[in-house]
């Protein structure tokens, strides 16, 4: 999934390394320091989570983290608002939390 | 139309609110008390004041008082409380 | 941790706020949960008519770098992706994701900004959708797209001035248009009010609305306006914008696949004709509003001022509130955007500062009149009553002291 949707633009903050992390277990590429929900857009992901009441697919929203709504488990700590954690080389981003998953498994 | 939902966080449909709002709710802590709007993780920071201005214009009240903010106004793990 | 004054916001208003402070001789922290210094001033990046030519090109990152670097040399401490989950009189911050539990401060300076309002419509939880801050911010902050063909739902200056910066960008703006009518759009759906809007920032140059309109008529403003709302469309360096339709749906099963337009009349009603368009995200405008939380937490007063952007701290000219000790600055205390919330940030300093006895750098009256200078200079206007919002505070918190002096207790 390397649709490539990075911009261009005259204030690029520099120096930025190419680094590599997971999304459910998927690898992909991104930049050091940006948050991780850009690094999943620039991969084409928009749909981060599943809503737990309804069950629809969710993503971005505010962007800014008031809503919740990018929230991911993050190297093993759940509800990380991914439009504002930086990524880091091996970062593992997981739509679900380890408890759902093994919940899932039973 | 009532299918909309109105609090992203817990799913609220625009029938639910309206259905409180026929049940005797007439601001958004009465709302709130009878779904669960404002309850999720953005404690109100999305909807609030779309449902504040619903139940204004739907039961012709001025201005509808919205829910206080309390602490801790984020998700807080209980180790840094 | 134990400073003189803690800072809640590392935007625009918090940063000046804490140079201040710093070059008067007190110890500052500011803290702010996003990852990076800056707030919303991060992702502006325009051309501002009222500068001089010269500094015409306002970049957000690069103003906020210099103002880190001299905050930094000054000797504030800068904490950011740290949540500040509480605050108590007089004053105590508490802290999650630090090492540091709590700061211990003499004065406390909510620089919180402002939220997004929500514009509920059909197919909006959609992943493809997203506020028009969102869209501003991974457009200008992040560079990277949020989807290849958007759509823009919202006309307002905010929405128009995003919409170009998309544009600039690279990404195809397919167009901007008004949401259709429901019960949760109000005013957001009506062209005739949307039109107002824009005309009514007549006096910032150049006037999106008159940039929409391509050239300068003579005449009534109001007149151009309405006559506007007779076209179809008009077009905002080559984006339409639709005055006649409105979206009605945004549509897809897992992501944004296309929004759905209706025409409609004057007053916003559907003709019955629908047009699809295949888009693959969405950018919802439907104004700010104050973060008052902190400062509802800390047990000052609140009030509804709609002119100033809804629910706000009361607070007095030189940006006291009813706590003691306890400061605003910025768009909590009104939706006016970042040179406004920089002077905000300089006046609140020069009041905490004497506040704590020392001698600031300017007196409160030249602070209050560089905030009014600010204003001038706005290139955008996001509320167009925000005069008579500020007037109505400053009659509210004369009645609120005249009501303490009288031996009444603070108005909750």
């Amino acid at each position: 999934m390397m649709t490539n949707t990075r911009l261009f633009s005259t204030n690029k903050d520099e120096g930025q390394r190419h680094v590599s992390f997971t999304f459910n277990g998927m690898e992909l590429t991104g930049y050091e320091g940006e948050p991780i929900a850009a690094a999943l857009l620039a991969n084409g992901i928009k749909t981060i989570r599943t809503c737990e009441v309804t069950k629809e697919p969710r993503g971005i929203f505010c962007g800014i983290g008031h809503c919740y709504e990018c929230r991911a488990e993050v190297d093993g700590i759940s509800n990380q608002r991914t439009c504002m954690t930086p990524l880091r080389s091996g970062t593992q981003v997981s739509s679900h939390s380890s408890w759902q998953i093994e919940e899932a498994r039973k | 139309m009532d299918d909309l939902i109105i609090c992203r966080c817990e799913g609220i449909r625009l029938s639910e609110i309206r259905a409180s709002l026929r049940e005797g709710a007439s601001a958004v802590p009465g709302v709130k008390k009878r779904n669960r709007v404002g309850m999720g993780y953005c404690q109100g920071r999305v909807c609030q004041r779309v449902v504040s201005e619903l139940i204004a214009s739907e039961t012709g009240a001025k201005e509808s008082l919205l829910q206080r903010a309390q602490s801790p106004v984020r998700p807080t793990l209980l180790k840094d409380i | 941790m134990n400073v003189d004054v803690a800072v809640i916001g590392c935007g625009p208003a918090g940063l000046t706020a804490s140079i201040e402070m710093a070059q008067s001789g007190l110890s500052v922290v500011i803290i702010d949960e996003y990852y990076r210094p800056g707030g919303r001033l991060l992702g502006q990046l325009y051309d501002d008519p009222k500068a001089p030519v010269h500094q015409r090109r306002w970049d957000g990152k690069k103003v906020t770098q210099e103002l880190v670097e001299q905050a930094i040399r000054l000797g504030v401490q800068i904490v950011c992706g740290v949540t500040a989950w509480s605050v108590a009189p007089r004053w105590k911050v508490e802290l999650s994701g630090s090492e540091v539990k709590s700061v211990q401060a003499k004065a406390l300076l909510l620089a919180t900004g402002a939220a997004e309002k929500a514009l509920p419509m059909s197919g909006w939880t959609l992943p493809g959708v997203v506020s028009v801050g969102a869209a501003q911010t991974f457009t200008n902050v992040h560079q990277v797209a949020i989807g290849k063909k958007v759509m823009v739902v919202g006309v307002d200056p905010l929405a128009l001035s995003v919409a170009m910066e998309m544009k600039h960008a690279g990404i195809q703006v397919v167009g901007i248009a008004l949401p259709s009518q429901s019960a949760v759009t109000g005013k957001l759906s009506s062209p005739e009010d949307a039109l107002s809007k824009l005309a009514e920032a007549a006096d910032l140059a150049p006037n999106p609305f008159l940039r929409m309109m391509g050239r300068l008529v003579a005449g009534s403003l109001r007149k151009v306006a309405i006559h506007a709302l007779s076209l179809p469309l008009l077009r905002l360096e080559g984006i339409p914008v639709y005055l006649r339709k409105a979206v009605a749906r945004i549509e897809g099963e897992h992501e944004v696949k296309a929004v759905t337009l209706q025409d409609v009349t004057v007053q916003g009603v559907p003709t019955g004709r629908e047009e699809r368009i295949e888009v693959d995200a969405v950018c919802l405008s439907a104004g700010l509003y104050p973060l008052v939380e902190l400062a509802q937490v800390a047990g000052c007063s609140v009030t509804h001022v709609p002119e100033l952007g809804g629910l706000v701290p009361l607070h007095g000219k030189d940006l006291s509130t009813t706590a003691d000790g306890l400061y605003v600055a910025g768009n909590i205390t009104g939706i006016e955007g970042a040179k406004v919330a920089m002077a905000q940030g300089k006046l609140a300093a020069v009041s905490i500062v004497q506040s704590l006895g020392k001698a600031p750098s300017m007196s409160k009256d030249d602070a209050m009149h560089a905030v009014e200078q600010a204003r001038d200079l706005s290139p955008i206007r996001f509320l167009p009553q925000i005069l008579e919002g500020r007037a109505i505070m400053d009659q509210l918190w004369q009645e609120a002291w005249r009501k303490k002096e009288g031996g009444q207790a603070w108005m909750i």
